[in-house]
Parts: C-alpha cells; sequence; structure tokens
C-alpha cells in the first residue's frame, strides 16, 4: 500500500478545484498554466512508478469506501502506468498547446479547463483502479467530460448534434460492460478484478457485454459514427479525445481482459475480425474526406483498427504490437490533430478546398505536420513504422496473414489519403480565401505542444527500445504474457525477424549530414537551379482539370463511385436512424389510446383496471 | 406497529431522519424559487407551506397511521395546489387528481388496516387485501396503469406545484412501502409476479409514453412513472441490497425532479408559454436553468459522478439477484430510452441557438439555488457515505 499510487489522482483533483475556486480571479491564460501544472505534476509522479514496475511490482492503496462492498482501490501494474503515462503526459502537451489556443477562442475558459483536466482524471482513475463498478464509474464519467467538452459551443448546430450523437453512443452500449460488471459480482460477491473468484466466473457472455462497450467506445464498427461528429469540440478536445483518452479506453478494456482471465482462443477471431473491419472502413471514409479534422477522425477509426486487431492476436507479440501502435498512435495522431487545430485558426476554415501553400507561412506547424504524416503512414525512422511493423510481424507470426495482408493495403490507401491533405494544406500556391497578412505561424507554446509530440513520435522511431523496455515489456508482463522481443544498441529482434532502427537511423542521418555538407559546400561554388513546377504523380488517373495540382476532391467522386456499394453497407447510421423513427413512431402510437383514456375517461378506465387486477390476484 | 425507527441495512442511515433533512432541504428550494417565479395566489403560498410542513413533520413520527394521515392529507393539500391555477384544465385535472386520490386514500387505508389486523388467515381475505394495497399505492404513486391523474396535474399545475407532488408527496408515500415491506413481507413475497408486473409495465410504459410527449412538463411526468417502476423493484426485492437502493433512488428521484420542474419553472415564468418540442436553444438566454435541467436529467440516467448513479447500480444489482440476468438487462434497456429521451429534449429544446434574445434574466437566488442543488448531486454523487454520516 503507498499513498504515491493516487497521487496523480489527488494532483488533478486538486487543479479542478483551484480552477474552480480561481476562475473568477485568474486570467484566461493563468487558468491554462493551472491545467498544465495539474497534468504535469500528475505525469512526473506517474514517472516515479516506473521503477517499480520495471522492478516487477505494483502499487496498490485504498483511497475511501464509496458504497457498500465499493471502494476507491487502485492497483497499478505495468499496464496501468502505460495509460498513466500516455493520458497525463499527451494531456500536458495538448494543455500547454491549449493555452494560447483557447486564449484566442469564444467560450468559458474555466469550463474548458475543469473538463480537460476531469477527462485527464477520469482516464486515469479508470486506469488505476482495481475495483470494476469504480472502472464503469470512471469510464461513464469520460464519456460525461466528453460529451460536455464536445458541447462545448453549445449553441452551434454541430456541436449540439455532435455531443448527443457522442453521448447516445457511446453510454448506451456503456450498459453492458455495467451489466457485465453486475453479473460478476453476482456470482463472486466482489467487483475487485485482481480477485481469482472473478477469473472464475468470467464467461464469453462476460467477455462478449465488455466487448460490446469497448467497440463503442474506440469508435470500432457498427459504433463508429459519432467519432467524426465529436470533430465539433475545440481541437485540443479532438486531440486528447482521439489521442490519450478515451478512445484508448476501449483498448485499455480489452487488454485488462488478459489480466483477469485467460483468453479464450475463439474470442481473437472476433476481435480481430472486429479491428481489420476498422482498418478497412475507417481508411476508405477517409478517402471522401474534405474536412480535414472529419479526415483524421476517420484514420483514427481505421488506425484503432491495428490497435484492436493486433490485441485480439493472443500472442505476446500481439499484445507488445498493439500496445506499442497504441502509444504511437497517442503521439502522432495528438500531433496531427494540434496542426490541424492551428491551420484552423490561423485560416478559419478545415475545408481542405479552402487551403492550400501554408508551408510558407507556418513554417514550422508544416515540418511538425509532416513528421506526424510520415508517422500515421509508417515511413523508417518514425515511431509508426515500428508500430506497422509490429503488428505485420505478429500477424504473421500467429497466422493471422489475412489482418497482415489487410494492415499492409491499409496503410498504402492512409499514405495516399494523408499525403493528399498535406499537399493540399500546406504546398502550392496560397488560394484566394487566404491573405498572407492575416495568416501567421502558430505561437510558440501551441508549437512547443505539438512539437513535443512530433519529436518524440521521430525519437521512438529511431530509438524503439526505449519504449519497448521500459514501457512496453512491463505492460505486457502485466497481463501474464511472455514478451518475445530481444533488444540490441542496434534494433528489435521479434521471432519474424530484426530491423536495425537505430543502427539504419545512424547511417541515414549519417547519410543526410554529408549529404548536407557536401550541398552547401557546392552551394558555394555552384548555382542552384530554380524550383519549378512538376506534374503529380497519378498513378495514371487523369486530374479533373488537366494541369492543376492534386486537391482533395480529386479521386473523391471516383473514390464514392467505386466504393459506393461499400459506403452505404458500413454506414450504421440509416439503420439507428430507422431504429429511433420506429421507435418514436411506436411510441406515439401507444400514446394515441392512452391519452384518450386520460383526457375522456380516467376514473372508469381506473375502476376497470382495479377490478382486473384484483381479479387477476384471485386466478 | 412499524419497527422503528428503519435503519437503512447496509450503510446503517436513520431513514426517517435522511428523509426530513432532505425533505426540508429541498422544500425550502421549491420555494425559494417560488418567491422569484410566481406560482400562484396566496392561497399557493399557505397550502405550500402546509404540504411542506405535514410532509417533513410526518418524517418525525414512526406511528404507521400518523404517517397515512399526515402524507395523505399533504397530497390532499396539494390538490388545492393545483386548482389555484385556476385555469379551466387545472381545475379538472385537480378534480381528477381528487377523485384518485381519495380513492387511494381508502383503498390503502383499508388495505392496511386488513394487513396489520388478525383476520388474514382466510385466503380471500389475504387477496383483497393485497388488492386494495396495489391498486391503492399504484394510484398515489401514479404507476402504470393506475396514473391518469399525473400528466393532467403534470401538465396544468404550476412546474413548482409538481415538483412538490412528485418530489416530495409521491416519495413519502414511497417511503411507505419500506415500512411496508418490514411489516408484512408477505403482501410482496407472496404476490411478487403481481408488483413486478406493475414494476416493469410503469418502467417501460413510462419510458415510451415519456418518448412520445411534446409538452416537457408531460414528459417528466412519465419520467416519475418510469422512476417510481425502478424504485418499486428495489423494494419488492427486499435484500438489503435492493432497500438501501430504491432508498438512495428515492433521494435521487426527489432531488433530480425537484431541479427539473424548478428550472422549467423558471424559464415558463419568463418565456410566458408551456415549455415544449418547439423551443429551441432556451439554455442561451437561461444558462444556469439549462445547466441544472442537464444534469437533473444525467441524475435521472444515473451517469456518474451523480447521485442518481449512487441508487442505479443497486437496483441493477438488486434486480440481479432478483430476476437473473434478464431483469437486469431489462433495467438497462429502460435505462437506454430513458438516456434517448431526455437527451432529445436536452438537444432540441436547450441547447442550439436561441431563437429570441430579449427574455428576463433569471434571478441571482435562483440560480443560487439551483447551483446548489446540482452541487449536491454531485458531492453525494462521490461521497454517498455522506448522506448517512451527515445524519448520524
Amino acid at each position: 500500500m503507498t499513498l504515491l499510487a493516487v497521487v496523480p489522482i489527488l494532483i488533478l483533483g486538486a487543479g479542478i478545484l483551484l480552477e474552480f475556486l480561481l476562475g473568477h480571479v485568474l486570467s484566461r491564460t493563468a487558468k491554462g498554466w493551472l491545467a498544465l501544472l495539474s497534468s504535469l505534476g500528475a505525469f512526473a509522479v506517474s514517472l516515479l512508478f516506473v521503477p517499480t514496475i520495471l522492478a516487477g511490482g505494483v502499487l496498490t492503496f485504498t483511497l475511501y469506501s464509496w458504497g457498500p462492498g465499493v471502494t476507491f482501490s487502485y492497483y497499478i501494474d505495468g499496464l496501468s502506468l502505460l495509460f498513466l503515462l500516455m493520458a497525463t503526459g499527451l494531456g500536458a502537451a495538448v494543455l500547454l498547446y491549449s493555452v494560447r489556443y483557447i486564449e484566442r477562442e469564444e467560450g468559458d475558459a474555466t469550463r474548458f479547463y475543469v473538463l480537460m483536466i476531469a477527462f485527464i482524471l477520469a482516464m486515469v482513475n479508470m486506469v488505476s483502479s482495481e475495483n470494476l463498478l469504480i472502472l464503469y464509474f470512471s469510464w461513464a464519467l469520460m464519456g460525461l467530460c466528453s460529451y460536455f467538452l464536445v458541447a462545448f459551443w453549445y449553441k452551434e448546430k454541430d456541436a449540439n448534434f455532435g455531443s448527443r450523437k457522442v453521448l447516445i453512443y457511446t453510454h448506451v452500449p456503456g450498459y453492458a460492460l455495467l451489466v457485465a460488471v453486475i453479473l460478476l459480482y453476482l456470482s463472486t460477491g466482489t467487483f475487485q478484478w485482481t480477485s481469482p473468484a472473478i477469473s472464475a466466473a468470467f464467461t464469453t457472455g462476460i467477455f462478449l457485454l465488455m466487448l460490446i462497450a469497448a467497440i463503442a467506445k474506440s469508435a470500432m464498427f457498427p459504433l463508429n459514427t459519432w467519432l467524426p461528429a465529436a470533430m465539433a469540440a475545440p481541437t485540443p478536445v479532438s486531440s486528447l479525445l482521439h489521442a490519450a483518452c478515451y478512445v484508448k479506453a476501449g483498448a485499455y478494456l480489452i487488454a485488462r481482459i488478459y489480466a483477469i482471465v485467460p483468453w479464450h482462443p475463439s474470442w481473437s477471431l472476433l476481435v480481430m475480425a472486429i479491428g481489420s473491419a476498422a482498418m478497412i472502413i475507417g481508411v476508405l471514409f477517409a478517402l471522401i474526406q474534405i474536412d480535414v479534422k472529419r479526415l483524421l477522425a476517420y484514420h483514427t477509426i481505421s488506425q484503432l483498427g491495428y490497435i484492436i486487431a493486433a490485441l485480439g492476436l493472443n500472442t505476446g507479440l500481439g499484445i507488445t504490437a498493439g500496445l506499442f501502435y497504441l502509444f504511437a498512435h497517442a503521439l502522432f495522431k495528438g500531433t496531427l490533430f494540434l496542426c490541424a487545430g492551428a491551420v484552423d485558426q490561423a485560416t478559419g476554415t478545415r475545408d481542405m478546398r479552402k487551403l492550400g501553400g501554408l508551408a510558407g507561412l507556418m513554417p514550422h506547424t508544416t515540418w511538425i505536420w509532416v513528421v506526424a504524416t510520415a508517422a500515421i503512414i509508417g515511413v523508417p525512422l518514425t515511431n509508426g513504422f515500428v508500430a506497422k511493423w509490429l503488428v505485420i510481424s505478429a500477424s504473421l507470426e500467429s497466422g493471422a496473414i489475412i489482418v497482415a495482408i489487410i494492415a499492409w493495403l491499409v496503410g498504402i490507401v492512409t499514405a495516399y489519403s494523408m499525403l493528399k491533405a498535406t499537399n493540399m494544406m500546406f504546398f502550392g500556391d496560397l488560394p484566394e480565401g487566404i491573405s498572407r497578412e492575416n495568416t501567421s505561424e502558430a505561437p510558440l507554446s501551441m508549437l512547443i505542444g505539438m512539437g513535443v509530440m512530433g519529436v518524440l513520435c521521430l525519437v521512438f522511431g529511431i530509438v524503439p527500445q526505449i519504449m519497448l523496455e521500459w514501457i512496453i515489456a512491463p505492460a505486457v508482463s502485466s497481463l501474464s504474457l511472455a514478451v518475445p522481443i530481444s533488444l540490441t544498441l542496434f534494433g528489435v529482434q521479434t521471432s519474424m525477424g530484426g530491423v536495425a532502427f537505430t543502427g539504419v537511423a545512424l547511417i541515414v542521418v549519417s547519410s543526410v549530414l554529408i549529404g548536407a555538407a557536401v550541398a552547401f559546400g557546392l552551394s558555394r561554388v555552384a548555382k542552384w537551379p530554380r524550383p519549378r513546377e512538376v506534374n503529380v504523380f497519378t498513378g495514371g488517373m487523369p486530374l479533373p482539370h488537366a494541369g492543376e495540382r492534386v486537391g482533395p476532391e480529386d479521386f473523391v467522386h471516383e473514390a464514392e463511385v467505386t466504393f459506393h456499394p461499400f459506403y452505404i453497407a458500413t454506414d450504421p447510421d440509416p439503420a439507428y436512424h430507422a431504429i429511433w423513427n420506429a421507435l418514436e413512431k411506436s411510441a406515439r402510437t401507444i400514446a394515441r389510446p392512452v391519452t384518450f383514456i386520460e383526457q375522456r375517461c380516467p376514473l372508469l378506465a381506473t375502476l376497470i383496471i382495479g377490478l382486473v387486477i384484483t381479479a387477476v390476484l384471485f386466478m | 406497529m412499524y419497527p422503528e425507527p428503519i435503519i437503512l441495512p447496509l450503510t446503517g442511515g436513520n431513514w426517517h431522519l435522511i428523509y426530513s433533512v432532505a425533505f426540508t432541504v429541498l422544500f425550502i428550494s421549491i420555494l425559494f424559487i417560488a418567491l422569484q417565479t410566481p406560482q400562484g395566489s396566496r392561497r399557493w403560498w399557505a397550502l405550500a407551506g402546509l404540504a411542506g410542513v405535514l410532509i417533513i413533520a410526518g418524517q418525525l413520527f414512526t406511528d404507521a397511521w400518523i404517517h397515512m394521515i399526515m402524507f395523505d392529507s399533504a397530497a390532499l393539500v396539494t390538490v388545492g395546489m393545483v386548482w389555484d391555477r385556476k385555469t379551466a384544465p387545472a381545475k379538472n385535472a385537480a378534480r381528477i387528481y381528487l377523485v384518485m386520490l381519495l380513492a387511494a386514500v381508502f383503498l390503502t387505508a383499508a388495505g392496511m388496516f386488513f394487513a396489520f389486523g388478525e383476520l388474514l388467515s382466510a385466503l380471500p381475505l389475504a387477496r383483497i387485501t393485497v388488492a386494495l394495497i396495489v391498486v391503492g399505492f399504484g394510484l398515489k404513486l401514479a404507476l402504470i396503469p393506475f396514473f391518469f391523474w399525473l400528466p393532467g396535474v403534470a401538465e396544468h399545475a404550476s412546474p413548482l406545484t409538481t415538483a412538490v407532488i412528485v418530489a416530495l408527496v409521491d416519495i413519502s408515500v414511497f417511503g411507505e412501502l419500506f415500512h411496508l415491506i418490514t411489516a408484512t413481507p408477505w403482501v410482496f413475497t407472496e404476490y411478487a409476479a403481481v408488483w413486478l408486473a406493475i414494476a416493469l409495465v410503469s418502467m417501460f410504459g413510462g419510458a415510451v409514453l415519456a418518448l412520445s410527449q411534446s409538452d416537457i412538463k408531460r414528459m417528466l411526468a412519465f419520467s416519475t412513472i418510469a422512476g417510481m417502476g425502478f424504485l418499486l423493484i428495489g423494494v419488492l426485492t427486499g435484500s438489503d441490497i435492493g432497500i438501501e437502493g430504491a432508498f438512495i433512488g428515492s433521494l435521487s428521484h426527489a432531488l433530480s425532479f425537484t431541479i427539473l420542474f424548478s428550472a422549467v419553472g423558471v424559464v415558463e415564468a419568463r418565456i410566458g408559454h408551456s415549455l415544449t418540442m418547439k423551443d429551441r436553444g432556451v439554455a442561451a438566454n437561461f444558462p444556469i436553468s439549462g445547466l441544472a435541467f442537464l444534469v437533473g436529467a444525467l441524475n435521472i440516467i444515473g451517469i456518474p459522478p451523480l447521485l442518481g448513479f449512487v441508487g442505479e447500480w443497486q437496483l441493477y444489482l438488486a434486480g440481479a439477484e432478483f430476476g437473473g440476468a434478464a431483469l437486469v438487462i431489462a433495467m438497462a434497456v429502460v435505462g437506454a430510452v430513458t438516456t434517448l429521451y431526455y437527451l432529445r429534449v436536452v438537444h432540441h429544446v436547450w441547447l442550439g441557438a436561441p431563437e429570441r434574445e430579449e427574455f428576463a434574466k433569471e434571478p441571482l437566488l435562483t440560480k443560487l439555488i439551483l447551483v446548489t442543488l446540482v452541487v449536491f448531486g454531485i458531492i453525494l454523487g462521490l461521497f454517498p457515505g455522506l448522506i448517512s454520516a451527515l445524519i448520524s
């Protein structure tokens, strides 16, 4: 038992309290710094857990009794630590970005920061909790925070619509988790997931109930359409929601099941199928997006598919791949969203048709975006490459060749989609709607916020051993699985082969440096040719307007035509709308006679019903 | 006649004291809001004061008949509060309410007389007793299929009158069921199927009918009916967790509907008409009322960290113990429908762009009270142990 285990929670709680108490005193900026400090403090304390976890230990503490048989008890193992660092560390980066972002936006800053800290707190509480009911408590609390955050600009139609969708699509399936927890308690008399009794009572039915909740939270098909709708939120919210918190809660739940009960082989196929479907659906829907945040949202669905599929492989390497991918995705997707937010704030639009040529006006943002794009595509030297390599290796190792093929093909489409977005937003000429005078680079604190995450994409791509040894391996071990990788100074070795990430990086960086030195030397004696426009490679597909550069609308029509049946078949919203309409219609149908009786003959009806019930009692 | 005082089985709280403190807080809140949101004539104030005193004082007695007399008297006083609206529909609603209430008083009194008497060796009399109690309490609590008086009252009475009825009177009467199951458990255990059927029909029927309403107060009325069905399951199980869950659920119910009807009352008094699904963006003009309505709704839905969840999970567990996975899944389905109909109202009526922006603002005192009630809901949700700790 150590009090240290709950210090991150207490720091975040204190942050919320101070925001409330000092809300009328502090400036918008100061509120941002206060929020940043609380998240940073929680991150710093979480780092102190690393030695204990690396030594194979766990941290436990019981804070207080919440209800009959229910305690706020904490159990921090390797898996918890991974999510703790992700939530608080990336949360801090996002909050640093938010300081200037929110300063320039409308809306109550106190409300924003209180909800952001509560969002992180709920995630931290969830991954640290030993009590399943408190896990559900945090799960739902996180949903509530995201609901309020998406509704931050609640007078706007998109925010109003989006927040409603977020809560319905995630809270309603969340009842499945509550029912699972209640049924487990009914069988065992305990809510503590560490109890052997829970493991014994954990049936496939319980697994399926938990999976429903996880699917909704992690935006897997057919509960995926809330995620693009949540883009009405302020950008830091989108970043936190997509990167560190919320969507990762579903992945956490699936991973945690490994620690509770031996994984049943029959579960793997289902989880891999769900993950693979998400990979394909997400990326194909991304192809037809013209709003950059919606494009990123669909890529989140696709990228989460990689993670869920890997977690379903039921091997040490699969879990290693899934958890590495999870953290890698948090970094690059968080960065991409923050860059998109910076662009939105600088230009006033997220519509890629109205963007272009921003590299000249926002060079630092461009660089950071390019690094994160390279990571999501899986370019070597980025963490995305390591993550994809691990997922494909793990799939091949476990014989899930279909998953490997899907991961590979989806990677190609991801590259196409993201490069198109990059080209459209940052390169080419400035469009008419964007003036050079009014468009400027993001402020320093925003650049640092997204830059830190961008740099980490490179660090964990060049030296993934750090992440694998200190964070991922203890997390995998905590799930009672072996970590089938060996780490060397120059790279990583698995049963499917090895890659000298660091070694190659050294060669590449050396080559670049030598090349730069040579180029610099040559530039003294020779004159460079002027840059000129070149035709974009379109793979043989003619551009709609000859001579124009490739744009977000290019191929959109082709994609819509080609994949039309697919889009129809994989959009679950019409089915949900039909269910909703049927429910409303049925309710109105039932209400009609009831209202008639209520208004015309309530006394007679009551008398008859009373007599009928008396008769029933005598039957 | 009753074992006294009733001590909550799991947390050890004194049931009477907790109710009296909670009702005092809620009643004072309603009166303060009514100060700045006119509800009726001076008579309304006199009647409201009398109803409040009867309800709160009633908690201090432990004799069944005194309870019944005081709570039934309070209910009869609220008929006058409904009548005081003085519109023809309000008077009609008051008449129906009065007739139903008188029937309920007679039936429950007769039922309890037989239940506590010595004549029950005759089987037909036992069944008649149960019939009297089922119908009598069904009428008082507006359970389906005895609910016909409540929607009309909610629609035509002033919102704070309805708050007094559903949050204070109904919950006080509901509390009588705790006593009844302790003193005469056979009324529930031997006729569990009938009680369960009424609870389920109230839950599902209330939720489905709430979904079809366009008048917000009528929607809230059907929501209370669904909530009563939930609470009845807790009592019906007779288990410690069920009783505890129903008790905390009843407190949450009272808090939520005080907040919800107050928020609606504040807005209606300023926009000059009943709040319906045709209204848009109301929260833009009345942000604190909007927040209060939203939190009240979330409390009913049972989302953590609000008090509603504290009662909800215990009721789910009691339901699972009593009716297995099927019952707990049925309860979850109703929870899901509740989420749908409340979010429908929140996002159609309260959030979004406003239609007009020239309404009088919410008074400061009203805002203060609504915020205080909301904070209560959050603090008690985070630290439910405070409920019994504060009293003891």
